[in-house]
């Protein structure tokens, strides 16, 4: 089995989860990697995406699991030959286990491209920021895991992620109406209890 | 920036960003197309006209062909709003940009979504208000063979087969630089109209009583299917098209005649592509595009003469792919190709519910032949039937609309004896109003009046809404403005212009569509539906009349006269029946 992380660039981050699905199956047929498939009436190839992204989030962590023999680095280089313009292999590890990716990934860090720095110990000191979920007023606090601006302008933010997610999207609302215009953010990793699954998936 | 902020507030977002698999990269040439789709990106990525045309026109030395589609309300709004001209998706330029735009009509009511489009583009709509600083705007497919009702919005219309005269206008546009000299030197052009150069005359009783100018245009006709361009690859959309799959055309042209059915008229002759082509452009599409099924096309598949042979080849040659053979007729569909689908369902159109009135159709399938059809379904294990079928003929009766519902029943009978399944049969029927349409047999026809469509909706209602069985039926509306555009003329443009400008768009479209608007459009211009609708003479002018499709008027008012005898002319294939064609072509049978 491969474990690979994909890129969602360039306009792929308007292509909807089902949809990705349904583009990394079309690759991986094109390009002849051989997949197991599902017993039954309507067999499927046995591929398997980590948790939804909304639609319209760059991302550089997406991660994909597929029943494949195929070695990592052929794999990279057959993907990437055969795959739409904007979704890219950036690197894949051979696993012996059927890992549930969907529900493993915890937490996830974005870059968040702001006008101006501030003080991020204004949010993190803070015990609960409620803000407003589609008419919900909800505490977002104990979801920011961590705030750092590595330059004047770009914050790297550690929001958790999954069952208890915090979109990006609204992050950025609430940095907005609070502390500075975002201009454009970004998923850069997806974490497992704080490691990337390349460093602990084995 | 504000482009992004648009794209993640509408509904699917990935039809207007381009980049698909498959994409050629573009670049800025001599001479720039935009095929246009006026309808949206999931139906459009389905068509394979425009894959070949876009093909051919890229083996022009000089030639870039990008391609753009509809945006949904949404899309199209927001872009208005904050002043984004409609764009390309392959270059991202706006449309206005281009030398040509190259509309692709399908369906008459799409044409509201090409003024749309225009409008998107800031392009002025009315070929009268764009100077030499506009692109062509041209017109192609089936909707062109009758193209008075838009005549006032387009340039040049390519009437029949597109893959050889595109080149040629191509060629001519990279020649001639002012408009005037372009559109003079196309004209000649076997295929080509120039709305332009050819004036209507109307008489004091409102029909059309001459025309002048250049007043005859023959269609363009690719005679040897075989040899022409097809592309071995296709691009695959970024959501599932209506059609996700690899298509193929096996044949062009349909033996049949049915009486009613435009679409054979418009694509005789009748030409095959061989095995050996054919299965070469399938494995290149599937390899290329990664596609799980291949659609044979053409419009009725059964009829290929090699189909058996090319399912064993296909077989061979790509054993994972699904086969979807669609157009089949009931009396084809043989027990071969029911074993290779997995399907459980079974989808045919008898059309005519009483053996007369398929006898007047000219749909030659008897009722043996339906049950026989049936059983074999029955017997792999088929537990869903969907029907097809029309109302309001040429010489219905109640009786016939009965026969709908005996052959329901029928169906449901030959179940309950034969069945394999223990799922109960569901049977969908859905009925369709009668559309006349130009270049067929029943061109001169009227269509039912509302009233006629109430009674008959009735009626069938009354019996077929029992359980097991789903009756759908057009909206009489929808079908009346089909029937008044695919038989209008060029006053209709106004009337057209009119609609959008009160608000018409995405007709084809059941949540926009709205009577209320054409209606209102049509009186303003002293028109009514029922000057369309209505019984034409047999002598008068028709507005297509210039355009000659080469099956001669004569040969239709024979098959007129014929069908109200009740008299089975049959399918080609059993001789070649005179239809004018063979004066010119040779059908290969
Ligand atoms: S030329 Fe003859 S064989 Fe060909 S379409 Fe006409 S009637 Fe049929």
């Amino acid at each position: 089995m491969i474990i690979f992380r994909y890129s969602k660039l360039g306009g792929a981050e308007y292509i909807s989860h089902l949809d990705t699905l349904r583009h990394i199956g079309k690759t991986l047929i094109r390009a002849k990697i051989s997949v197991e498939y599902s017993q039954g009436f309507n067999p499927h190839m046995q591929i398997y995406l980590s948790p939804p992204v909304f639609v319209g989030l760059k991302s550089r962590s997406e991660y994909c699991l597929v029943e494949t023999d195929e070695k990592a680095q052929s794999f990279i280089e057959k993907f990437n030959r055969y795959s739409p313009k904007n979704i890219k292999c950036i690197t894949a590890f051979e696993t012996q286990k059927k890992h549930k990716i969907a529900g493993l990934i915890d937490s996830a860090e974005y870059i968040f491209f702001c006008e101006n720095k501030f003080d991020t110990n204004k949010i993190l000191s803070q015990n609960e920021i409620f803000v407003d979920l589609k008419g919900v007023s909800k505490d977002i606090r104990n979801k920011i895991i961590d705030l750092n601006f590595v330059t004047d302008n770009v914050l790297i933010a550690r929001l958790s992620f999954g069952n208890d997610l915090l979109r990006a999207d609204i992050f950025a609302k609430y940095l907005t109406d609070n502390f500075t215009k975002v201009l454009d953010y970004e998923k850069t990793e997806a974490f497992i209890s704080g490691k990337r699954p390349e460093d602990c998936l084995e | 920036m504000v482009l992004d902020e648009i794209l993640k507030t509408v509904e699917k977002p990935a039809r207007y960003i381009g980049g698909e698999y498959g994409e050629r990269d573009l670049v800025w040439n001599k001479f720039n197309c935009c095929i246009c789709f006026p309808d949206v990106y999931e139906v459009g990525m389905s068509n394979l006209g425009i894959r070949i045309v876009e093909e051919s026109l890229m083996q022009v030395d000089g030639v870039t062909v990008d391609r753009a589609f509809t945006p949904w309300e949404d899309f199209g709004n927001a872009l208005r709003e904050n002043k984004i001209p409609l764009y390309s998706l392959g270059l991202k330029k706006p449309l206005k940009d281009f030398d040509m735009l190259g509309f692709s009509l399908q369906f008459e009511l799409s044409y509201t979504e090409v003024l749309r489009m225009l409008d998107l583009a800031n392009i002025p709509l009315l070929s009268c208000d764009r100077d030499e600083s506009y692109p062509i705007i041209q017109g192609g497919g089936p909707c062109a063979f009758n193209p008075e009702p838009i005549a006032d919005f387009f340039d040049l219309f390519v009437i029949g087969d597109g893959e050889e005269v595109m080149q040629e206008i191509a060629k001519l546009k990279l020649k001639y630089d002012s408009k005037a000299e372009f559109l003079q030197a196309v004209s000649t052009l076997d295929g080509v109209y120039v709305p332009s150069l050819m004036q209507v005359n109307y008489g004091d009783n409102r029909l059309i009583s001459g025309v002048s100018g250049k007043t005859r245009v023959k269609k363009a006709v690719c005679r040897d299917l075989d040899s022409a361009v097809f592309p071995n690859s296709m691009t695959v959309g970024n959501i599932e098209a209506v059609f996700d799959r690899a298509v193929i055309e096996v044949m062009r042209g349909c033996p049949r005649g049915c009486r009613f059915c435009q679409a054979g008229f418009l694509y005789r002759p009748i030409r095959f592509r061989s095995v050996e082509t054919l299965k070469k452009q399938a494995i290149s599409l599937i390899e290329n595009t990664g596609f799980d099924e291949l659609s044979l096309n053409s419009l009725s598949t059964g009829d290929y003469p090699c189909l058996l042979e090319l399912l064993k080849e296909l077989k061979k040659s790509l054993p994972k792919t699904q086969i979807a053979l669609p157009s089949l007729r009931v009396d084809s569909f043989s027990e071969e190709f029911t074993t290779q689908s997995r399907k459980s369902s079974l989808t045919f159109a008898p059309e005519a519910g009483t053996q007369r009135l398929r006898d007047v159709i000219n749909k030659d399938v008897t009722e043996d032949e339906i049950e026989r059809c049936i059983l074999r379904a029955i017997e792999t294990g088929i537990t869903s039937i969907k029907l097809y079928f029309m109302m309001g003929l040429p010489t219905e009766t109640d009786e016939d609309l009965d026969g709908i519902v005996n052959v329901v029943y029928k169906i449901r009978e030959l179940y309950s004896k034969n069945r394999k399944m223990s799922k109960s049969l569901r049977i969908s029927v859905s009925c369709s109003t009668f559309i006349p349409k130009p270049f067929t047999p029943f061109q001169w026809e009227r269509q039912i009046t509302k009233d006629e469509f109430e009674q008959k909706i009735a009626r069938l209602k009354e019996k077929l809404f029992v359980k097991g069985v789903n009756f759908s039926w057009n909206n009489f509306e929808v079908s009346e403005l089909e029937a008044v555009l695919a038989r209008g003329d060029r006053r209709l443009s106004k009337v057209i212009l009119s609609a959008y400008r009160s608000g018409a768009h995405l007709d084809a479209w059941s949540e926009f569509f709205k009577p209320e608007i054409w209606d209102s459009a049509l009186k303003e211009h002293g028109l009514s539906a029922s000057d369309y609708t209505r019984e034409h003479k047999t002598d008068e002018i028709l507005a297509w009349d210039f355009v000659d499709n080469i099956v001669t008027k004569d040969y239709l008012l024979k098959e007129k006269e014929k069908a109200y005898s009740r008299t089975v002319t049959g399918s080609c294939f059993n001789g070649c029946k005179g239809c004018g064609l063979q004066k010119e072509y040779r059908c290969k049978l």
